[in-house]
C-alpha cells in the first residue's frame, strides 16, 4: 500500500478503509501541502454528505423547489456555454463564508517534480510526449503506461493563465474521445512570470496506449489549448 | 455548517438544488465517482470493484472530482 498526496480527498471525504487511513494520517502530520488541503475540503465532507446520488441529465427536482428556480436553473444552463462564471438565481440569499478554494497540487518552489504525486510518477516512469501551441503558448507534457485495465496518463501543463476549467481527453485511432481528467486553472495561472509551478494531473482511460492518436486539452466552453499528438 | 441559506427557509430543498446544479456540471467520469463513493456510501475500495478500476485511480479522481466541484459550487456562490 502506497500514500500518494490525492489520498486527502478521499481521507477528507471519509472514504479510506481502516488501513489507508491510518497511513494517510501518518503521511499527513509530514505534509504541509495536504495540511493546507485538508482545510481547503473539510467543508465538501459537510456539504456532500446527505446527498443521494443525483441523475446525469435535468432529472427532477426535489419536492418544494419554487418553480421560478427551477426555470432560472434552466436559464442559467443556457447562460453558462460561452461564460465561465455565472450567478445564482436572484431572490435566493447566498451567504458565503469560510475558506476558498483554489488550493492546486503543484509544487510551491516552481518546476515540475512533485515527489510521491501519481502524476510525477507516470511523468518520471512513462512514454513521455511534448507539445507547444502556437497560439496559446501552452505547453504540455503527456506522459503513458500501460495498465491492466487500459493506460495510465499524467500531464505536465505550463505556460497557462486563468481562470478557466480545463478537460484533458485521449482521442483514438477510431474518432472516440475518452476523459482522461477535468481541473481548475485559477487566475495567476500555472508555469508563468509570477507563477512558476506547473500544474501536475493523473487519470485513466479504459482504452490502451496503441489505441490513442493524441491527447487533447479542452478549455470548458469551447477551444482548446494545445493538442499533444503519440 | 453549511453556508448555504435560502430567503424563504427552505434550506434542504435549495441545498439540493444547488449541489445537484453542480454536479451535473461535472465531467462523467467525476460524477460517477463522487455517485459511487461518498453519495451512496461506499469506500473507494468498494467502489473501485464496483467501477472495475484501481483503487488508486478512484482516489485520484475523487480528489480531482472534488477540486472540479468546488469550482462549480464557488461559481453558483458557495464557497466551503
Ligand atoms: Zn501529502
Amino acid at each position: 500500500m502506497s500514500v500518494e498526496h490525492t489520498d486527502v480527498g478521499a481521507y477528507a471525504l471519509g472514504l479510506l478503509e481502516d488501513d489507508d487511513r491510518r497511513a494517510f494520517e501518518q503521511h499527513v502530520t509530514g505534509c504541509a501541502e495536504c495540511t493546507a488541503e485538508l482545510h481547503g475540503l473539510a467543508g465538501m465532507r459537510a456539504l456532500l454528505t446527505g446527498v443521494g446520488p443525483v441523475e446525469a441529465d435535468d432529472g427532477d427536482l426535489p419536492d418544494g423547489v419554487p418553480d421560478l428556480l427551477s426555470r432560472r436553473r434552466r436559464e442559467d444552463r443556457r447562460r453558462r456555454r460561452g461564460t465561465l462564471v455565472i450567478g445564482l438565481a436572484a431572490g435566493v440569499a447566498l451567504v458565503a463564508g469560510g475558506v476558498t478554494a483554489g488550493a492546486a497540487l503543484v509544487s510551491p518552489g516552481g518546476g515540475t517534480h512533485q515527489h510521491g504525486s501519481p502524476a510525477a510518477d507516470v511523468l518520471a516512469k512513462g512514454t513521455r510526449h511534448t507539445a507547444t501551441d502556437p497560439t496559446t503558448h501552452a505547453v504540455a507534457v503527456v506522459a503513458t503506461r500501460p495498465e491492466t485495465f487500459g493506460t495510465e496518463v499524467g500531464l505536465d501543463l505550463a505556460g497557462v493563465r486563468g481562470p478557466l476549467t480545463c478537460r484533458l481527453v485521449a482521442v483514438l485511432r477510431s474518432g472516440r474521445q475518452q476523459a482522461v481528467t477535468e481541473w481548475a486553472v485559477p487566475p495567476k495561472g500555472y508555469g508563468v512570470p509570477g507563477s512558476r509551478a506547473h500544474l501536475q494531473v493523473h487519470g485513466g482511460i479504459a482504452a490502451s496506449p496503441g489505441e490513442v492518436s493524441r491527447y487533447d486539452v479542452l478549455i470548458e466552453g469551447g477551444g482548446r489549448l494545445v493538442s499533444i499528438p503519440v | 455548517m453549511f453556508p448555504v441559506k435560502a430567503a424563504d427557509g427552505s434550506e434542504d430543498a435549495l441545498r439540493q438544488v444547488v449541489i445537484a446544479e453542480a454536479l451535473n456540471g461535472l465531467s462523467r467520469d467525476h460524477r460517477e465517482v463522487l455517485t459511487e463513493t461518498v453519495m451512496r456510501r461506499r469506500t473507494v475500495n468498494e467502489a473501485a470493484d464496483i467501477l472495475g478500476l484501481p483503487v488508486s485511480i478512484v482516489k485520484s479522481r475523487v480528489y480531482y472530482a472534488l477540486r472540479a466541484l468546488r469550482i462549480l459550487l464557488e461559481e453558483r456562490g458557495v464557497t466551503t
